[in-house]
């Protein structure tokens, strides 16, 4: 059976309340839910508190959740609520886009590979949140752009010219860190 | 193990996490939320957890609500001033009292002529700057209405569920509140107001504490003038209240405050605000800040009244759209730019508009704490009908009164008959 089935059946088993389930689902996805609260949450300061209630927000409304197949794009949803009711700073709700959200080609779309990760991850925490965010799914959560579409309420075309948009940004701030 | 897969894991190293596993204080405290969770369940304590978003709301009665609150404060000095009642009324008394309160908490009730009876609550607090006016204040009427003011964020959230959608407005600024809020100051300032009061002492006819009953014509809630104040003869504080329509106090009140409580405890992150899932979240501090850095969006609307300045912008924004003038489409809509500008674009060319029917329903008018809501009835090309809710700002900026559509609450077409 492959990933997605098996998440699948243990959502399923987790809205009929069982509780090995539930805990089977903590245990697939808290560390990478970790990672993007803490880079949504730029302070840090919140992250263990946040988790605890996104995770209770789960625990609660799971028994809602229709589509099963999408429970990822729904957990990174109550996640991103959580971090955005839980901004205290205004610039993190006002930073509007500033690129054209053009279609893109992609072709000279900068790749990033594990050797990267570290440079990779220092620099991520320089880039705006909005993208931030999409390159926090695409890499960490290995999301498709249909599914972080979903998260960020965007349109796949937005999702798709953010991330090439990102990834310049990445690639320059890397660069800038290297001197 | 492909690359894709690997990188995902070297980021989660590179911040302190070993992936596909959780720490066991991670899991412990996991456990323990089943656990109360699972037990609250049982018990059906969950149920009394303060679940306040899930109270009430239905109409756009915060304004009037708190100046009820307002009133109740001008109501309750008109009274205590009254030396004639008895010496434990001194104002003086009263004053101290009232200013070392921290917290009001009301609760009741609120009739419109044509709508059922909702309930509302309110928490306030006094501004840590400026205690005549509220800071943190919360408003929530009815299961569907929720009105936060965040002082320590200077963030207001106001927050409606409607039949087909759900939306929270995001400004910046306390832009609700109880205000100004139950001091000295405000006492001393208003005692002039009121006329034709009159006290009756009593008992509570719940708690049979000494009480006395207050009625009296003062400054209207919307249009209800006639208050009953009831005050607590021992402590001096108000302990209930309503206002009405009526001279003779018929029919149901137009409010009715049937808890007036002080210095309430209030938990931690109380006025902060957890944003339902599903919600359209209207953040009009982007548009806002979009307005500032260029002040060549919208139209100049003149000097006419909000209602007039958003009819015309209406007016001219479906003119453009109809004559598919993208650039004025642009202008009087800053935000539909590039993608989204792409997706209005092709819902105009599905839904093609060829007039503007009526402007129906316009709502939150110089409201600070929203934008203007006005509901467009438009005429399709296909001789079909479509009715899409946009969301209108009218501000005043150094070159005049302009005027922006900000987008539309729910889908472009939120219905199509």
């Amino acid at each position: 059976m492959d990933f997605d089935k098996q998440v699948e059946e243990i959502v399923l088993r987790s809205q009929n309340g069982d509780r090995a389930a539930f805990e089977a689902l903590f245990e697939i996805y808290q560390p990478r839910l970790k990672y993007y609260v803490r880079r949504m949450d730029g302070r840090g300061t919140n992250a263990d508190d946040m988790l605890q209630d996104i995770w209770l927000t789960v625990f609660k409304k799971i028994h809602k959740l229709k589509d099963t197949k999408a429970f990822a794009v729904w957990l990174y949803r109550i996640a991103r609520n959580k971090v955005y009711s839980g901004f205290k700073r205004k610039e993190r709700f006002v930073s509007l886009p500033q690129e054209n959200e053009l279609p893109v080609s992609g072709s000279d779309e900068p790749v990033f590979n594990a050797d990267d990760a570290k440079k990779l991850h220092r620099a991520l925490d320089e880039l705006k949140p909005y993208h931030k965010e999409v390159l926090t799914l695409s890499f960490v959560e290995r999301m498709s752009y249909e599914s972080i579409a979903g998260v960020t309420g965007c349109s796949i075309g937005t999702v798709r010219s953010r991330i090439f948009y990102a990834k310049q940004s990445l690639r320059k701030e890397m660069e800038r860190q290297n001197g | 193990m492909d690359n894709d897969r690997k990188l995902s894991e070297e980021l989660l190293k590179a911040d302190g996490i070993i992936p596909d596993s959780v720490t066991e204080y991670e899991r412990a405290a996991f456990r323990k939320i089943l656990d109360e969770q699972s037990k609250s369940k049982r018990t059906g304590l969950g149920a009394s957890q303060p679940n306040i978003w899930r109270i009430i709301m239905k109409n756009r009665i915060s304004k009037f609500a708190t100046a009820a609150v307002v009133l109740i404060a001008v109501a309750l000095s008109i009274v205590l001033i009254d030396k004639s009642i008895t010496p434990a009324w001194a104002i003086e008394q009263t004053i101290e009292v009232l200013e070392g309160m921290k917290v009001v908490h009301l609760a009741g009730y609120a009739k419109y002529p044509d709508r059922p009876r909702e309930t509302f609550e309110i928490w306030a607090m006094p501004h840590s700057m400026d205690g005549s006016v509220s800071g943190n204040f919360k408003l929530v009427e009815g299961d569907n209405h929720i009105s936060l003011a965040n002082e320590r964020e200077n963030i207001t959230y106001v927050y409606t569920r409607h039949p087909k959608w759900d939306v929270l407005y995001i400004t910046e600024g306390l832009n609700r509140g109880c205000n100004p809020f139950l001091t000295g100051d405000l006492f001393r300032q208003l005692k002039e107001m009121g006329r034709n009061w009159k006290e009756r002492y009593g008992r509570d006819e719940e708690t049979g504490r000494d009480s006395v009953f207050v009625t009296f014509i003062g400054p209207p809630v919307n249009t209800a003038p006639y208050w009953k104040l009831q005050f607590d003869v021992e402590t001096k504080l108000p302990v209930r209240g309503s206002v009405w329509y009526s001279e003779g106090y018929e029919g149901v009140p137009h409010f009715e405050y049937t808890s007036i409580e002080y210095d309430r405890e209030i938990p931690e992150g109380f006025f902060d605000f957890d944003i339902p899932d599903g919600t359209q979240v209207v953040d009009c501090r982007m548009l806002r800040d979009l307005l500032d850095r260029d002040p060549n969006y919208g139209i100049l609307v003149g000097q006419v009244s909000t209602y007039d300045a958003c009819k015309k912008v209406i007016e001219k924004y479906w003119q453009a759209v109809i004559d598919r003038n993208w650039d004025d489409v642009k202008k009087i809509r800053p935000l539909a730019a590039g993608d989204s500008l792409e997706k209005l674009q092709l819902t105009y060319q599905v839904h093609e508009p060829s007039e503007l029917v009526s402007i129906q329903g316009v709502n939150h008018l110089d409201d600070p704490g929203t934008f203007v809501e006005a509901t467009c009835v438009v005429k399709m090309k296909d001789g079909t009908m479509g009715q899409s809710v946009l969301n209108v700002e009218i501000r005043q900026m150094p070159r005049g009164k302009v005027g922006v559509v900000a987008g539309t609450i729910g889908a472009e077409f939120d219905e199509i008959y």
